[in-house]
């Protein structure tokens, strides 16, 4: 018997523990409530990042395939400038060099049909494309192509069946190609439909776009750098070899800012929904004192309890996660249109792909979501275990620890902010510890919201109940008492609310300081640019016809070309403007009075800001490069601000343009008007001139102004979809913990209707609490929001895109954000007020 | 279970306990140097005006509550020396607790709440005991009811019955007629009786002057001192 | 000759390539089909010249192309020797193909010639192969042949003269390298070459429907380097150097052959070959090739396989062991001819199998032994 008495080691009570979860679960399915918000807050944060990860997977997926669609298993590839290759280089790449695996291409962009879409019709050399392009781009009976003249090959011969015919337009040349064969990749021939592959023999790609004896590039796969050395040995001088590794990695560079910046915002709804996660599992446990107290006294440990009330939240947390899972696909679905359309604007067309679900992303979310679900819950389940059995006897409710209000709060803040500071100042390139930095430093004081709160309230108690009466005493008195409960809720509405703001601000600032360069560097009425494609250029009779059209007071030329210096691939732009225009460039190097005099000289070039940014440039330095007569140096004698080109460009005079490149003629002119000139009666004119291109884009100044912010505005719509995401998961968050709050309060509310409190004056109270509360929360994001902003622009931007943008505050963002923050706690007010104003105090007494 | 009394000379035993509370301002001393004894089949009634202690000398009986003095004996298990979860274990086994309110859980119904220290005990029983026993006490009929369709009486007969399944040396039962009507009362009472009568120490803290009359033992709660009435 | 077929693949192996690729169906039928149409004279051989009887071969003109033929190779295979020892087997071919005018495009890619070439390296002794093959049009100077100085090139792989023509007298450069292997070679033959069949004119089938010009150096001394993964053997030994051109190799139903090039060891080459019909007897020819050249006609009485290889890569099976049993009018000639090495299988484009051989047996009553080359093409 002795035995009998004496503690064992825990059994294992398996349906004890059973019963226990059996007992939660039948209680969360009488009042599901917080079941579904822990549930929904899991499935926000984890819908969040899978919505992220999936799109920026799925657009890099394409992205990849489009560059692998192209290029193939090619390492290397020989370009030359604007003109084209000649082909003799690729005949001593395989002669003298003795290089085997290397494959001439013609490329170029064309119509089909007089089809919107446009085509890349790819010349290949068969004998030597399977080397390159192992995917079998050409498929199909050669035979047939040797006895078909123009033959051509498509991926989809359901579209346009074998033997069917096909013109195809490039510039003012058109050519009825006969349908041979059928292309593919691994990927399938929709792959290479969507990326819209045409592909021909060289000869016939040759002939139809004119170009004898000129490729568009080489593709090479090489195996050392003993091999790219001995083929630059090969190469003339304007002719380079790009190492497509290098290549690649820049063009991903584009996307990773715009990736970064995503993800970031997917974790932040991430952390915001953790809050909310943590709220409702102190609001689960609060609810459930009596009952876990009751099972204390029963005999159950501590240790038991908090083991199935986490075993309880782990059920929560796996449907939250499939959920998140199924609504983060739903989200990318939308997501990815939008970023692909970006994509297609900003960068280059990109189909719009198929959505992967990567088994890695599911994994990574799902981890992410049940770590997140885990750390939030851990403090109040641990609580949970520590729950007195005198509780039941006393029948006090304890509030929460107050954890958001303990005097450590403040320290911890200002060492997380202060931490948040020094990492983003030192974080050097990397975007993902720059943004760790940014989240501790918006962290930081938002944390101390609820403290800051108290102290507000503390001050501002007595005059408030001197001014406004009883109710806003009592409200005030209310706000702080309930603070501890309220106070997580608190701060996940201050994040949410200070980083949408900020990143609202640093939009409407990137957004005002585009209006403002718009403002400054398009001087001209109008603007004509030629989509021919393949052959853009003016024709010197077109630019003198157009010269001579009534109402032209002045006109403007420039062209774009792509060149791959020392600096790696850039944009060169050459201009043909008078001294008025000139006067567009924002100079942001130090003012040089004789600056267009020098722009005029030989070897000068302007360079953008964000070129000067990249490669480290400034004022005075020479930049090199490839001309027509070798390498030239350029002196850089001016920086200006663009937001044309992320990547950045040089700019150089006509002039010079013409000396040392190959210039087959501007691609746009800009045209100013003379007073009183009636534009639509010029562009008809210029549309008419016999010397025309055929394909011809007129835009007035304010068309293409809208156009430039359309594209802008639609940049950063998923940035949109994600920040108000955010803060719908806070004020969800907000909303119920106030639910929750007041209708814990129902039995107090009763006592004061009781004592002679009206219903208005307690629905007054209850919502001037929770207005409060939501007002102070968004009146302390508005500095943290500016914080974030300004190191949005100061720091994240400079070192993703190389900009810098003016600060601009919209004093409508602040309101709206404190009045988002002040209506969302507002409404969150108004169910539990309804309640109370239905519930007879009877009701309410009850339970006394 | 043997419960020879004449190896365990008490079922409870207090030696020199001592318990106080911190409130706000001052330190407010609950119990003061108590020695107490209870042995099987004993029925106690503690008594004392509001705030005297009676909750906190069960609490201390159960192991829920540490004396700031003294030893705590249940058994002979010196409860003092046990930790948190050693007292939970051992209250589990061994001690049945009965209070004025939230006694059953009220989403397990009659029957699940009466299996549930059956099953923390790790005793297997088949259900047609635990009805045996309802039918015993009069209360088959809930068996399967959910404790708000029980009235008050029902719910805390059901409370003393749970208390008592898993048959544990010591009852301890605080108020557990404070909120029910003179005939409910009664009805938990005798059940009370009953199981006192089957061997089991029952102690149990009470307001109530008839509730009172149901014990062998009387005891008062008064300015931190316990006395106890002569035998009747 | 019967590397006929090989030099008929061209473009149409490149079709094959990619339409086995598109769908696998298309594959298992595809050499068929090829070979069908390819040996038939049928398919557009009107538009090129056809080997005649009349036809009087003359050098050096006849090393160069023979443009308006669909056909032609000059093709290398030899048997070496390291000083330490070590044997080694060589192949290097250059293929030219016609195909019919395309059209009236002006620019450097249309053009009617295509080429081919094929390398392989037998490492007797690790029992190591190694080949590799290479495409190109006759454009920009990519590939092509000329006479004077006689050069045959594909890039950068390629056959030069390297002492000025005389009648009696070819040296040659070869150079090819596939990856990580490479020859640098010299051949030299100080004989004119055998001008077979009738004067240079071979027969393919009994009814003569189709046949080629043909000619060889059988026995070119052969010295120079071999690479393999970086280490460089000195080798010397005997190359047999095949010209072949035509516009009609084989006649329908003729499904592949078997083809022999052997030195014997008294000093005598002998090469042998059948080509195999779908039904009925294959068409069988050999020549004994004496001192100073001479040839002396050769009945095949017996040309049958021994032993048969599996290739684990393809799973074609080859017949790589072989009695020849041959006679002249003086002598009767029983050989066994087995490869040197089980896998010398090119696994290209178009399969086949072209590897080294040694040979035993009886000559005229004397033991002989030797070494040569062997081709089994058209098996699956």
């Amino acid at each position: 018997m002795a035995s009998s008495t004496k503690p064992r080691k825990p059994e294992r009570p398996g349906s004890a523990t059973g019963t226990l979860l059996k007992v939660f679960l039948r209680e969360q399915k009488k009042s599901p409530g917080p079941f579904f918000l822990t549930l929904l807050s899991v499935a926000t944060g984890v819908a969040a990042i899978v919505g992220v990860d999936i799109t920026s997977y799925s657009a890099l997926n394409e992205f990849e395939r489009a560059s692998r669609l192209s290029s193939g298993l090619a390492t290397h590839q020989v370009v030359g400038d604007a003109a084209g290759l000649d082909e003799s280089i690729y005949a001593a790449i395989k002669l003298d060099g003795g290089f085997p695996n290397a494959a001439p291409i013609i490329q170029a962009d064309v119509q089909v049909n007089r089809n919107d879409r446009t085509w890349q019709l790819l010349g290949i050399d068969p004998l030597s494309d399977y080397r390159i392009r192992e995917s079998a781009l050409l498929g199909g009976e050669y035979t047939e192509q040797i006895e078909t003249a123009w033959p051509i090959h498509v991926p989809n011969t359901e579209m346009w069946p074998m033997g069917s015919t096909l013109t195809l337009r490039y510039g003012n040349r058109q050519q009825q190609f006969t349908v041979a064969g059928r292309i593919f990749d691994q990927a399938g021939p929709s792959a290479m439909q969507a990326e819209g592959f045409l592909v021909t023999d060289i000869m016939w790609a040759q002939a139809f776009l004119n170009r004898a004896g000129l490729l568009t590039r080489i593709d090479l796969r090489l195996d050392s750098e003993a091999d790219s050395r001995d083929i630059q040995m090969l190469l003339p001088g304007s002719v380079r070899l790009i190492d497509l590794q290098t290549r690649h990695t820049a063009q991903k560079d584009m996307t990773r800012a715009f990736r970064t910046n995503l993800t970031a915002l997917g974790y932040l709804t991430l952390l915001v929904a953790m809050f909310l996660i943590y709220s409702s599992t102190v609001f689960q446990i609060a609810r459930r004192r009596e009952l876990l107290s009751q099972l204390r006294t029963i005999g159950y440990t501590h240790f038991e309890i908090a083991r199935v009330l986490a075993a309880e939240l782990s059920i929560i947390a796996l449907a939250g996660v499939s959920t998140g899972i199924g609504l983060g696909y739903l989200l990318s679905t939308l997501m990815l249109g939008l970023v692909t359309d970006t994509i297609n604007i900003l960068y280059f067309e990109l189909a719009h792909g198929t959505l992967a679900l990567p088994i890695q992303t599911i994994l990574k979310s799902a981890a992410m979501g049940f770590l997140g679900t885990a750390v939030a819950g851990a403090v109040p389940i641990r609580e949970a275990g520590q729950v007195t059995v005198q509780a039941l006897a006393k029948r006090t409710f304890e509030e929460g620890r107050a954890l958001t209000l303990s005097r450590k709060m403040l320290p911890a803040a200002t060492c997380c902010f202060g931490l948040g500071t020094l990492i983003l100042m030192f974080s050097g390139q990397s975007l993902a510890i720059a943004f760790a930095g940014l989240f501790l430093l918006v962290l930081g004081p938002v944390a101390s919201t609820p403290w800051l709160i108290d102290h507000i309230c503390r001050a501002l108690g007595p005059l408030a109940g001197r001014t406004l009466g009883l109710v806003a005493k009592t409200a005030v008195i209310n706000i702080r008492s309930h603070l501890s409960r309220t106070g997580i809720s608190v701060i996940a509405l201050c994040l949410a609310v200070s980083a949408s703001l900020g990143v609202a601000l640093m939009i409407d600032s990137f957004r005002y300081s585009v209006e403002n360069w718009i403002t400054h560097y398009m001087r001209s009425d109008l603007y004509v640019v030629s989509t021919v494609p393949g052959e853009p250029h003016f024709s010197g009779l077109f630019r003198a016809e157009m010269e001579t059209v009534d109402g032209i007071q002045g006109t403007g030329y420039s062209t774009r070309i792509s060149i791959q210096s020392e600096l790696g691939l850039h944009d060169l732009l050459a201009m043909d403007i008078g001294p008025s225009s000139f006067r567009g460039f924002m100079i942001q190097s130090p003012p040089q009075a004789d600056l267009w005099d020098r722009f005029n000289q030989p070897r000068t070039v302007l360079i953008t800001e964000s070129f000067a940014n990249r490669h480290d440039l400034s004022v005075g330095d020479d930049i090199r490069l490839p001309t027509a007569q070798g390498e030239t140096s350029f002196e850089v004698i001016g920086i200006y601000l663009d937001y044309s080109s992320e990547h950045g460009l040089a700019t150089l005079s006509w002039d010079n343009f013409d000396q040392y490149f190959p210039n087959p003629g501007p691609t746009t002119a800009s045209l100013i008007l003379q007073p009183g000139a009636i534009s639509s009666d010029i562009r008809q004119a210029i549309s008419n001139l016999e010397s025309a291109p055929e394909q011809l884009l007129i835009r007035s100044n304010r068309e293409l102004r809208e156009q430039i912010l359309n594209v802008f505005d639609q940049t950063f719509e998923v940035t949109d979809i994600l920040r108000w995401l955010t803060v719908l998961v806070a004020i969800a968050g907000m909303i119920f913990s106030l639910v929750a709050l007041q209708l814990e309060r129902a039995a107090l509310n009763a006592k004061l209707k009781a004592v002679g409190f009206s219903r208005t004056q307690l629905a007054l109270q209850i919502i001037s609490e929770t207005s409060t509360t939501g007002f102070l929360a968004g009146l302390i994001a508005v500095p943290v929001g500016l914080t974030l902003c300004l190191s949005l622009i100061e720091v994240i931007n400079v070192r993703s895109f190389g900009w810098t943008m003016m600060t601009h505050i919209d004093p409508m963002l602040i309101l709206a954000a404190v009045g988002v923050s002040t209506l969302s706690a507002a409404a969150a007010g108004i169910y539990p007020a309804m309640r109370m104003w239905r519930t007879p105090i009877t009701a309410g007494l009850r339970d006394e | 279970m043997n419960r020879s009394q004449s190896k365990y000379p008490s079922v409870a035993m207090m030696t020199g306990v001592s318990r106080a509370f911190d409130d706000a301002r001052f330190t407010r001393t609950v119990l003061n140097n108590i020695d107490f004894t209870a042995n099987a089949g004993d029925l106690v009634a503690i008594t004392g005006p509001s705030g005297s202690g009676k909750s906190t000398f069960l609490h201390l009986l159960g192991g829920i509550d540490v004396p700031d003095h003294g030893h705590i004996a249940v058994n002979g298990m010196d409860l003092t020396s046990l930790n948190e979860t050693g007292r939970t274990l051992f209250r589990r086994k061994h001690i049945g607790l009965v209070f004025q309110f939230f006694n059953l859980i009220p989403t397990l119904n009659v029957i699940e709440n009466l299996r549930l220290p059956l099953e923390l005990c790790s005793i297997r029983s088949d259900d047609s005991t635990i009805l045996a026993l309802l039918e015993r006490f009069g209360l088959e009929h809930q068996a399967h009811a959910y404790p708000d369709l029980l009235s008050g009486g029902e719910q805390q007969r059901v409370a003393v019955i749970r208390a008592t399944i898993h048959k544990p040396l010591l009852i301890l039962a605080d108020e557990p007629t404070g909120n029910l009507d003179d005939c409910q009362s009664r009805a938990v009472l005798d059940l009370i009786r009953q199981i006192s009568n089957d061997g089991t120490c029952v102690i149990m803290a009470t307001h109530s002057q008839s509730a009172s009359e149901y014990a062998d033992r009387h005891c008062t709660i008064k300015n931190g001192k316990l006395h106890e009435a002569s035998q009747a | 000759m019967s590397r006929v077929i090989l030099g008929v693949i061209g473009l149409l192996a490149i079709g094959f390539m990619l339409a086995n690729r598109m769908d696998s169906q298309d594959a298992e039928t595809a050499p068929a089909r090829f070979l069908s149409d390819v040996l038939s004279d049928s398919a557009g051989s009107q538009d090129y010249d056809h080997a005649s009887p009349d036809r009087t071969i003359l050098f050096p003109e006849d090393h160069g192309a023979h443009e308006s033929f669909r056909h032609e190779w000059w093709y290398f295979t030899g048997n070496l020797k390291s000083k330490e020892g070590r044997e080694f087997g060589y192949q290097l071919t250059f293929f030219r193909f016609a195909n019919a005018s395309r059209s009236e495009i002006q620019n450097a890619w249309n053009n009617d010639q295509t080429w081919m070439a094929h390398l392989a390296v037998s490492d007797i002794e690790s029992e190591r192969f190694f080949f590799e093959q290479d495409m190109s049009r006759q454009s920009l100077g990519l590939a092509g042949a000329k006479i004077q100085p006689f050069r045959v090139w594909l890039h950068n792989w390629h056959a030069t003269e390297s002492e000025p023509f005389e009648p009696d007298r070819l040296a040659l450069d070869l150079s090819a390298h596939g990856d990580g292997f490479s020859i640098d070679l010299s051949v030299k033959s100080e004989t004119a070459p055998v001008l077979q069949g009738e004067n240079g004119y071979s027969r393919k089938s009994h009814s003569g429907k189709s046949a080629s010009h043909y000619y060889s150096y059988p026995d070119m001394e052969t010295f120079g380097q071999i690479r393999i993964d970086g280490e460089r053997f000195e080798v010397l030994g005997t190359t047999w150097m095949d010209r072949e051109w035509s516009s009609a190799l084989l006649q329908a139903g003729q499904i592949g052959w078997d083809w022999f090039a052997l030195h014997l060891d008294n000093g005598k080459k002998i090469m042998a070959f059948r080509i195999r019909q779908e039904q009925g007897n294959a068409y069988r020819h050999a020549v004994l090739i004496g001192p100073k050249q001479s040839k002396i006609p050769l009945d095949v009485i017996e040309m049958r396989p021994t032993r048969n290889w599996t290739s684990p890569e393809t799973g074609v099976e080859y017949p790589v062991g072989w009695k020849l049993g041959l006679q002249s009018e003086h002598e009767r000639i029983a050989l066994e001819v087995d490869s040197l090495m089980p896998n010398q299988e090119m696994n290209l484009l178009f399969r086949y199998y072209e590897g080294a051989v040694q040979v035993h047996g009886r000559s005229g009553g004397e033991k002989v032994t030797g070494r040569g080359y062997m081709e089994l093409t058209g098996y699956n």
